[in-house]
């Protein structure tokens, strides 16, 4: 069985393929749900100054209509990184005027932002074991955690309560993926629930580096560090 | 619908509203896009709220039929539990679906159609059980349409 990435990479490129830069293109049934996603993950970041933002998964660049929409006042250094090259292509197409966008084909961030970003690429599983699909899902999350200076937003489907999750795709509650990023990446978890979409989105920074206790010796070396 | 949407197409147009709205999930959803949106209030116009929902018929020539019809709902009359209303037809829709929508218990919305009065057609807006197997309450939306050979004969003329 092939692995988790090159399904999905050829999944999201038959996508592009039949239906263009559209909602559609990126699995998703229409704009607004979309925009509603971005709405949530977006509260991970501080508008009140530039920043800096991996968008992971990012299609054909919407998340760049929305920041123009609603936060246009804000420079963002943009990058999208996405696995298929059609959905890559298609975005550099979408947005080549843009100045501060770059997109790159790829299965992980490979630059450091202050922000990441994923929209619903934990969704589809296409009929991978589970235990196989949540390892790839910790190994998403490790590389959004490595790649962000500051924190990265995520979301997940919630399961139905009376039927069971369909096989071609994936559908947890938060505490499996609240308590990852809080024991295996140290990071302060917040969880959005309710706004209207069956899903939760987790808001996940880095915790501020403490500072440890100061022991015998520590002084010598806090004299030296300033040379 | 009718003159300006592929007769065939119209009742493919009536299930999307319907799905769109119908009780649950797709509610649920459409309670957070009016509550983050304000997807039915001005400045949005029906066209805009269904494009960015992408409820409209398949192929081009239908959807801009489809875009033009709601347009066309701008001229039309409206009323509401058989009492006239000063909004247009376009209006009223957008006004009661933004008020059930904002309301403490919103209603699934079930979108149907009568034949067009005369001279420009009435919206009629109600509430009820349009479904004789279920008891659910739905606020009910009744657009005028205008059937495809009466169009043409009107065109030829």
């Amino acid at each position: 069985m092939r692995g988790p990435r090159a399904k999905v990479r050829d999944y999201y490129s038959g996508t592009v393929e039949r239906h263009g830069p559209t909602p559609l293109g990126v699995d998703w049934p229409n704009a607004v749900s979309q925009y509603l996603r971005f709405v949530q993950l977006l509260k991970v970041c501080d508008f009140k100054r530039p920043f800096s933002l991996n968008d992971f998964g990012c299609g054909y660049g919407a998340l760049l209509e929305y920041l123009a929409m609603r936060h246009s006042k804000t420079e963002v250094a943009y990058r999208g990184i996405d696995i298929s090259a059609s959905m890559i292509a298609a975005a550099r197409e979408r947005w080549a005027g843009h100045d501060r966008a770059k997109f790159v084909v790829g299965p992980r961030c490979t630059q450091m932002a202050d922000y990441s970003l994923a929209s619903g690429v934990f969704n589809v599983r296409l009929g991978h074991p589970l235990a196989d699909w949540e390892s790839y899902v910790e190994s998403i999350l490790s590389n959004l955690h490595a790649g962000s200076r500051i924190g990265f937003a995520v979301n997940f489907m919630l399961p139905h309560d009376d039927m069971p999750t369909e096989a071609e795709l994936y559908r947890s509650r938060p505490e499996r993926w609240v308590a990852f990023c809080r024991k295996k990446l140290n990071c302060s978890v917040r969880v959005l629930e309710g706004y209207g979409l069956r899903e939760f989105t987790l808001l996940i920074r880095r915790k501020p580096q403490t500072t440890a206790p100061r022991q015998a010796g520590s002084r010598k070396a806090a004299r030296r560090s300033p040379r | 619908m009718g003159a300006f949407v592929a007769a065939g197409y119209v009742p493919h147009v009536q299930e999307q509203l319907n799905s769109r709205f119908a009780l649950g999930d797709a509610l649920t959803e459409m309670i957070g896009f009016q509550y983050e949106f304000k997807l039915f209030s001005p400045p949005h116009t029906l066209k805009s709220a269904f494009t960015l929902l992408n409820i409209a018929p398949v192929g081009e020539v239908d959807r801009e039929g489809f875009l033009k019809y709601l347009r066309l709902l701008m001229k039309t009359k409206a009323d509401v539990d058989e009492e006239p209303s000063t909004l247009s037809g376009h209006d009223q829709i957008l006004a009661s679906l933004r008020e059930n929508l904002e309301s403490k218990r919103p209603l699934p919305v079930y979108f149907t159609w009568h034949p067009g009065e005369t001279p420009k057609g009435i919206v009629h807006v109600t509430s009820g059980e349009p479904y004789s197997f279920s008891g659910e309450t739905y606020l009910t939306i009744s657009v005028p349409t205008v059937p495809e050979e009466r169009s043409k004969k009107r065109k030829k003329k």
